[in-house]
């Protein structure tokens, strides 16, 4: 015990344990942002059932929900994609894309995974949204933006918390897979530790209690998000 | 697509296969009964075991599968007491023993947060009428409580089973050779990403489309006179 | 939320000019998770074996090298993807991999063994092919995507081949007795031994050397090189020749392995 003790203070392996951390929250809120980028327009296409569109939105989420993510990580990391590269060329900062190349993969995968889940969400939370409201608003001649931005979006970002809150913790259990193809965050930091220290058990267990406390805090943060938004509704219920 | 390639990998992935559905077989004949009883003990009146099972739900689905195994394979694999030990070593020390017991473990706790909220969705005269009908509570349980709550579960559990067939994906991660394990040695070997990839995850999709079938299956026949346009979200 | 965002951009972009202005810099890919070749440690130097050979190189060639640590098996498809200029991992030459990268001259050759239990009967057996008959139909551990893996489920196949991440991650189920034997490089058994969980076992008592099967084994460890690329190949080439001409390669070797592994330039 005192060999760990010696390993995470003296050899400063919790420090990096720290910085493992804050990258896996880092890569888990962005590549969450990410989905939700993808899955918004999709939602809506699925919501407005337009023709073809929503049924080739209907496959994607199908063939990913089905497909296991660590799946979808090896194809990502081990298929040579240039996308990305010729991406930052076009911006000019190539070099940039290749020093966070492992990171933007990683968030690329967890953002694909994480989208199929928030497009149902999001689909869902929609469809509870009144016709009439909607009917109302454009009758009172607001512009298609206005009925979106003041009426559609806010009260779809209501309906669609409790789920969004599922397909966070989802998604931030996910990134742990990135470290199989060894992106520096938490999981991977805990692996090449207990490689090292020859103690696994005690790397994997801090790696997991580090995990209980994200998805704990988190779960905290969204329950005062519900309140907030319920505001006003409770009430009427 | 290399045709050659494509013959040369599917004997592999379908012999990954068989593994991929035996986890996945465990994980629902194991995890189902047990997750429903956990489900029920959550809901007991004894505080006490109530809550080390809520903590010991929580904990699965607090932390990724991943750390489990790790934990599971790795952490207790280096305990002496654990190799000296034959019946933990015969669970610990064979890679899909410890893959099939985390994937159990992991299911239990899922499969036993979907239950718990279906029993508490019944309504409470449903009870009630049962006792005023002289049931006793084992017969209440049987055939009126684990009945409707099963009913209001199965959507959400058909879910879990597609769940549970992805996850045994990182089965692989400890060396256990199934769909994806092979799908990995065949893309470090032929460097053939795309075409592995595609046919990996067909062998998924067909996994699950028959696993999402039967249970399909099985909730249209205990709805049976209930078929209104409930919606069902899969 | 749009001004974060814009803030976010540019940030990026100055990170972008800050280091494309250190021009001079080769990356390296290497797995730093295999001791004593390519060990990376808190805050992401990299020492070992490899290391100091891609130092050297880079010394050479008059640029700094800038590590990228990444599981083996990743290495050869992020070349190809431009995410770094050379591997330098224990790569080993294959015509397999030749298919897919370019490599430099070779710099070193290891002999590699099986390691067994120490009072296990193969240890004192004193030919290859008794050895491998001995254990065909046993569990053996190899690293995924080397080609040590290769070279066992060629030579053994009938038994349960084991295929891990890390080399690390082997060397912790050998300890705990999930496999019978493991395969690997004799550094690596070296090192291995010497540590408290190592010091059960033993390394069989014959080599296999890579002329014992040089379609699977390769022709000792290159420096892989994106395919085309041949500036950087011709570069390399110079001056590991100058390497080793100077003895450098040799005292490399001999600084980790205790032995010399150093293959002679022959231009």
């Amino acid at each position: 015990m005192t060999d760990v003790w010696r390993f995470l203070f003296e050899q400063r392996w919790a420090l990096s344990l720290l910085k493992g951390s804050a990258v896996t929250l880092g890569l888990g809120l962005l590549g969450m942002c990410l989905g939700l980028i993808i899955a918004l327009p999709l939602a809506i296409i699925r919501w407005r059932k337009v023709r073809v569109v929503g049924r080739l939105v209907l496959g994607y989420t199908m063939v990913v929900r089905s497909i296991p993510g660590l799946l979808i990580i090896y194809l990502i990391f081990f298929g040579s994609v240039q996308a990305v590269d010729s991406i930052g060329e076009f911006f000019g900062f190539q070099a940039a894309v290749r020093s966070a190349y492992p990171f933007l993969m990683g968030m690329l995968a967890i953002g694909i995974i994480s989208s199929a889940y928030s497009v149902e969400v999001l689909r869902g939370a929609l469809q509870t949204i009144p016709e009439g409201l909607i009917e109302a608003s454009k009758s009172l001649a607001m512009p298609r933006s206005a009925i979106y931005l003041r009426i559609v979006l806010p009260l779809m970002l209501r309906n669609a918390l409790p789920g969004l809150n599922n397909v966070w913790q989802m998604t931030i259990k996910d990134t742990s897979l990135v470290s199989v193809v060894g992106l520096g965050e938490l999981m991977r930091t805990a692996a090449l530790a207990a490689g090292i220290s020859r103690s696994p058990l005690v790397f994997y267990l801090i790696a997991g209690a580090v995990f209980l406390l994200i998805t704990w805090v988190s779960q905290r943060l969204f329950a005062v998000c519900e309140r907030h938004l319920n505001r006003g509704f409770l009430e009427a219920r | 697509m290399d045709m050659e390639l494509v013959q040369q990998a599917i004997p592999f992935l379908l012999k990954g296969a068989q593994v991929t559905l035996i986890i996945g077989l465990f994980g629902v004949l194991i995890g189902l009964p047990l997750g429903i009883f956990v489900g029920l003990v959550r809901l007991s009146r004894h505080r006490q075991t109530a809550a080390c099972f809520s903590a010991f739900s929580a904990f699965f689905r607090g932390t990724p599968l991943l750390v489990q195994l790790f934990i599971i394979y790795y952490g207790f694999g280096q305990l002496g007491f654990v190799r000296n030990n034959p019946l933990l070593w015969w669970v610990v020390g064979s890679s899909l023993h410890c893959a099939i017991l985390a994937v159990v473990l992991n299911t239990i706790a899922y499969t036993s947060e979907i239950f718990r909220g279906a029993f508490q969705s019944i309504p409470i005269g449903m009870v009630e009428a049962a006792q005023a009908c002289g049931m006793s509570w084992w017969v209440a349980l049987f055939r009126v409580r684990f009945p409707l709550a099963l009913r209001q579960a199965l959507p959400a559990y058909g879910n879990e089973v597609a769940i549970v067939i992805k996850e045994s994906s990182l089965a692989s991660t400890i060396t256990v050779l199934e769909i994806t394990g092979y799908a990995k040695r065949l893309m470090s070997e032929t460097f053939a990403i795309i075409e592995i990839f595609v046919i990996a995850s067909v062998f998924y999709l067909v996994i699950n489309l028959l696993a999402m079938l039967l249970v399909r299956q099985v909730e249209k026949y205990l709805s049976g006179g209930l078929r209104t346009g409930r919606k069902i979200h899969i | 939320m749009k001004k974060t965002l814009l803030a976010f951009v540019c940030g990026t972009a100055l990170i972008a000019t800050a280091v494309n202005a250190a021009e001079d810099t080769l990356t390296v890919g290497t797995e730093g998770d295999a001791p004593p070749y390519s060990m990376a440690d808190v805050n992401g130097a990299v020492t070992g074996y490899d290391a100091d050979i891609a130092n050297a190189v880079c010394s050479e060639m008059k640029v700094k090298c800038r590590f990228v640590v990444q599981s083996f098996s990743t290495l050869i498809p992020s070349l190809n993807a431009d995410r770094f200029d050379v591997i330098v991992s224990g790569l080993g030459i294959t015509e397999a991999r030749k298919k897919q990268i370019d490599y430099s001259i070779p710099y070193g050759g290891v002999p590699q063994y099986y390691v067994v239990a120490k009072d296990s009967p193969i240890a004192s057996v004193g030919s290859i092919a008794e050895i491998e008959k001995m254990l065909d139909g046993k569990t053996i551990g190899v690293v995924n995507g080397t080609t040590y893996a290769n070279y066992v489920q060629k030579h053994l196949p009938n038994s349960e081949v084991k295929t891990y991440d890390a080399t690390t991650q082997m060397l912790a189920d050998l300890e705990a007795g999930r496999i019978d034997s493991a395969y690997s490089d004799s550094p690596t058994w070296t090192d291995f031994i010497k540590t408290p969980g190592g010091a059960r076992f033993t390394r069989v008592k014959v080599a296999v050397r890579q002329a014992d099967d040089p379609t699977v084994l390769g022709y000792g460890m290159g420096i892989g090189i994106r395919k085309g690329n041949t500036a950087l190949q011709s570069k390399v080439d110079t001056a590991l020749c100058s390497l080793s001409k100077k003895g450098e390669l040799t005292t490399i070797s001999k600084k980790w392995f205790d032995e010399d592994y150093a293959i002679a330039c022959k231009q």
